[in-house]
């Protein structure tokens, strides 16, 4: 089934708002350095001090907010068969941009 | 993602795919993202896959008590009960194979099949000695040049050694030493720094440690009985060869198969060859177990029995 989101073409800073969204959501508990705001720039390792299981929760919020199952995440998420040292918001952005269309 | 309560305590667990079910059990000190790369999404394409964090890790709560397998098959028992799974096939790597082998030991009726990646067995390996490390001399040299100690009469190398390695001083060398076999607990995305201070919190505050020596009453005559097909996958340079040993000893019908030039983590370091084997014989389980299910009535008929 089409989403919503695909009808109405979605733009980058749609996106965008809905990521920082999930992830203000995640780290709203979490005690850690980072005090500013979430935006295109922020890391998701250094500056959220992401591991493994929160980049699989993100997977999932992702999935569930944009109705959308079964994107190429290892695009993202994966160099050499391994995960990637760092991710930015707007990396994320990006990704779900071109998937999304 | 959801949650259940088994026996008091928050369990987290997801679900994903279609098609027969399969359970993935992940090891100490780590949580479900170790399957989620390498082993949960090519599953995915052929089955429905179950993945929980084991009570202490991830996501799921920490209690300060129950930590043995008899305990932990207890929270998978309520979860393949709260999905409405009758039966699974158990994939677990280390202490996580340890909990499938115990749950197939008290519900055998709930498993298809067995696959145990690297698991140390309590009652077939009562002691894990650095000695016991294929390679340990190699290994010895590298422990020692970091630092790190593991006196030869200790009988919990392993243990000793995780326990070192997420203290906050291997902060910075747990960057530096990212994606070497020896380092990779703790050595994952942003260096691992809340998963090593979770296994802190939860040697250090909880029966945990105690708990995971107990056999819990898989005694070496209860694995014998256990009949399910298994298929036990070890690397070659695993510091629980002696497991793999007793199991092809006293497990009916248990197949081995030993990956050449790794060790305890060979999942992770050879995801591809892992992945290969686990579904060349689970879909030989699948095939086979469909093929029993059907028999030939009086008049020559192919008739579904179930």
């Amino acid at each position: 089934m089409e989403n919503e989101a695909c009808k109405k073409k979605i733009t980058k800073a749609e996106i965008l708002k809905d990521i920082v969204g999930i992830l203000e959501d995640m780290t709203s508990d979490w005690d850690m350095e980072f005090s500013g705001p979430i935006g295109p720039e922020t890391r998701l390792m250094s500056d959220l001090e992401f591991e493994s299981i929160d980049v699989v929760q993100f997977i999932v919020a992702i999935e569930e907010r944009f109705k959308r199952r079964n994107m190429p995440f290892e695009e993202l998420l994966m160099e050499d068969g391994r995960y990637v040292d760092e991710i930015t918001v707007e990396d994320a952005v990006n990704f779900l941009y071109t998937h999304l269309q | 993602m959801g949650t259940i309560h088994s026996n008091g305590v928050v369990i987290n667990y997801r679900c994903a795919g279609f098609g027969r079910d399969v359970v993935l059990i992940h090891g100490l000190a780590t949580n479900h993202a170790f399957w989620h790369l390498n082993v949960l999404l090519p599953l995915i394409k052929k089955y429905r896959v179950t993945v929980y964090d084991l009570r202490g890790h991830g996501y799921s709560e920490m209690p300060p008590s129950g930590y043995t397998t008899a305990d932990m098959a207890g929270d998978l028992h309520n979860i393949l009960n709260h999905l409405g799974i009758r039966s699974a096939h158990l994939v677990g790597h280390s202490f996580g194979g340890a909990i499938a082998l115990h749950y197939a030991a008290l519900h055998p009726e709930r498993v298809d099949g067995l696959v145990l990646a690297d698991t140390r067995v309590r009652a077939l390996q009562p002691h894990q000695r650095l000695k016991d490390w294929p390679d340990w001399q190699k290994v010895a040299e590298r422990i020692e040049k970091l630092g790190l100690v593991v006196r030869d009469d200790e009988t919990e190398a392993s243990l000793c050694l995780l326990e070192q390695l997420a203290s906050p001083k291997w902060r910075e060398a747990r960057k530096k030493c990212r994606g070497e076999p020896l380092f990779i607990p703790f050595s994952g995305l942003g260096g691992g720094n809340r998963l090593a201070e979770q296994w802190l919190k939860l040697i250090n505050t909880t029966t945990a440690v105690e708990d995971f020596k107990s056999l819990a009453g898989l005694t070496i005559d209860k694995i014998s009985r256990i009949n399910h097909q298994t298929l036990a996958v070890y690397g070659e340079k695993s510091t629980v060869l002696q497991s793999l040993r007793g199991l092809m000893e006293h497990l009916p019908n248990c197949r081995s198969v030993v990956i050449p030039d790794v060790g305890h983590f060979h999942p992770l370091l050879r995801p591809k060859k892992f992945i290969d084997i686990v579904l060349q014989f689970l879909i030989g389980l699948d095939s086979n177990a469909s093929k029993s299910k059907r028999g030939l009535s009086k008049t020559g008929r192919v008739v579904q029995i179930r």
